[in-house]
């Protein structure tokens, strides 16, 4: 069991990725729901937070401390890694969208790059029968 | 100058750099446990590796490609080029974009229809001067806010903002760095710029708008229920927004003004307000500069740089001469010259990136092999900056903010595949193109 989890999470996030990481933590973990926007101004904030809330809820209700973290960046692979390294994050799970063709071929995969470079533990969640 | 097995060097080296300028993968060190990622500024670099390793790469080229040569100097297009960046990013780090963008989805009240083309105009007029990337991740994050608290399908949205941005990329001098690299090499200035391409852009965008209208027509609701939207949230430094902005139309109404008046080249001018914008930065954010200049995107220099050191080895053993007098062929006059450029730019864009499309075709142009008539040179470089930007909209490589673009989608729970974005390319843009090319055509036999 992890004591500092960050989940990483987009508006793609399916229900799935959530419940795993839910499982994956006992009463004394802390959560941190970090999304990574290209500009933080009061609107995206209040936009976000809407949009996010039924994640923090989700942890809530299982009785689990969540806080939702927006971070700045127009680079989200590296966000990620670094917010994982400044909070001594011990796991990080985040979903993956497993692509195909061409465009599966030239895309730039954070899973991937999050995987080689972070800090610590590395949990990749992939929505059942899920391909995009 | 005939090919020999010396060529093989310098095409398996252009080769490489543009697979690499899509896959941008990540390499791990042998015998350590680090990695290297290859993102689009280090693939030039892998170019020019391989250049070196089949023994192409020579002190003259590696000179020429920097410093230059006839005119043109590939130092300056990549300090203009950095210079618009910066002011551009510091901009919109203010949030005087979204602001924008808010303020126009207001006065489109409840009308879907209104929402559509305002936001097909917003994003005409800010790729006018911006580059493609700032313009697409501000508009498309909006355009998902505003659909997704309205309740409709963003869409329609989606591909109307990018093609527009395309579309209007080609309208101004500073629209796209590939429009500097092309008007450089030909000694097109910023006025002389806009009167060739004004009226082509406003015709290419009006016909490909009617167009996207009429496909997903039915996908629009007439009204969407409107959400309380305060566009002053947006802001976050009021003051810095106006001060950028003012220092952006300075930029734009110096570098349109004539070289005799300013006595400046245009890359100092806008060095000069790239630094008056960086001076304001460092007093009005301290410690905030380091987020600004986080975002301008550096990776241009080694991939700009390298670019012209590959696409130089590849002018020294005779492909960009093999290719200007097989342009030659289909350039006896500027009509032809036009259409010919304009497709073959285009589709060449679409699967090889605008960039290294721009800087080979420029190179064949220079050639001495290619022996068209001053007007038809003239009307290939016009058509040459038409296909750079309407061939990123065939498929989602044709240029970096495609991939860009496919992957907020992605994220945002609107996947889109290769083939499904392609399948509106192939279908809109060769319309579209025939009729940029008969208004250059027309422009050109009147002007």
């Amino acid at each position: 069991m992890y004591k500092r989890m960050l989940l990483c999470v987009t508006s793609a996030t399916p229900k799935d990725v959530v419940e795993t990481a839910v499982r994956l933590c006992f009463k004394e973990t802390e959560v941190q729901v970090l999304h990574v926007v290209h500009l933080l101004n009061d609107f995206v904030r209040k936009e976000v937070s809407k949009e996010f809330s039924w994640i923090i809820d989700t942890f809530k209700k299982a009785g689990i401390k969540c806080d939702l973290e927006i971070v700045e960046s127009t680079d989200v692979k590296n966000a990620i890694i670094s917010f994982a390294k400044k909070n001594s994050s011990d796991a990080i799970v985040t979903g993956v969208i497993p692509r195909k063709g061409l465009l599966g071929f030239f895309s730039e995969s954070i899973s991937d790059y999050v995987v080689k470079n972070a800090p610590c533990t590395v949990i990749l969640v992939r929505k059942a029968g899920q391909l995009a | 100058m005939h090919l020999s097995i010396l060529s093989i060097g310098p095409m398996l080296a252009f080769v490489v750099t543009i697979y690499l300028i899509f896959k941008h993968p990540t390499i791990r060190i042998p015998f350590t446990k680090k990695y290297i990622y290859i993102d689009y500024g280090f693939a030039p670099i892998i170019g020019l590796i391989v250049l070196f390793a089949t023994f192409s790469l020579g002190i003259n080229t590696v000179t020429r490609g920097i410093i230059g040569g006839a005119g043109v100097k590939p130092y300056s297009i990549v300090i203009l080029i950095m210079s618009l960046s910066y002011i551009c990013v510091s901009l919109d780090f203010t949030g005087f974009f979204e602001y924008l963008s808010l303020r126009v989805a207001r006065f489109s009240k409840n009308s879907s229809k209104r929402l559509f083309l305002y936001f097909f105009l917003l994003t005409a007029f800010l790729s006018l001067f911006t580059d493609n990337d700032t313009v697409i991740l501000t508009m498309t994050l909006i355009t998902f806010y505003m659909c997704r608290n309205a309740g409709i399908n963003p869409i329609p949205f989606l591909f109307a903002q990018f093609f527009a941005v395309n579309i209007f990329g080609m309208t101004l001098y500073i629209g796209n760095p590939t429009n500097i690299v092309a008007a450089e090499f030909y000694g097109l200035s910023f006025t002389e710029f806009a009167k060739w391409m004004i009226l082509p852009s406003v015709v290419a965008a009006a016909l490909c708008m009617f167009l996207i209208w009429m496909i997903f027509r039915r996908s629009i609701p007439s009204r969407f229920k409107p959400s309380p939207i305060d566009p002053s949230s947006a802001i976050k430094n009021r003051s810095g927004a106006l001060f950028g902005s003012i220092v952006l139309g300075l930029t734009i109404v110096f570098m349109s003004l004539p070289s005799s008046l300013t006595h400046a080249p245009l890359w100092g001018i806008a060095l000069f307000f790239a630094l008056v914008m960086f001076l304001h930065d460092v007093v009005a954010y301290r410690s905030g500069i380091s987020n600004i200049s986080s975002r301008v995107p550096w990776e241009i220099v080694p991939f700009l740089i390298g670019l012209f050191i590959v696409i130089e080895s590849l002018a020294s053993t005779g492909w960009t001469e093999l290719f200007g007098s097989q342009l030659s062929k289909v350039s006896w006059s500027p009509i032809t010259s036009i259409f010919a450029v304009c497709f073959l730019s285009s589709l060449a864009t679409g699967f090889m990136n605008n960039y290294p499309m721009t800087l080979f075709f420029v190179r064949a142009f220079q050639s001495s092999t290619f022996t068209a008539t001053h007007t038809a040179k003239l009307g290939s470089t016009l058509a040459l900056i038409a296909g750079s930007n309407l061939g990123a909209n065939f498929t989602l490589i044709g240029a970096l903010a495609g991939l860009m673009w496919a992957k907020i989608l992605s994220d945002k729970g609107h996947p889109i595949s290769f083939k499904e974005f392609s399948k509106y390319g192939f279908l809109i843009m060769p319309i579209v193109i025939i009729v940029t090319c008969v208004v250059l055509s027309i422009e050109l036999m009147i002007l």
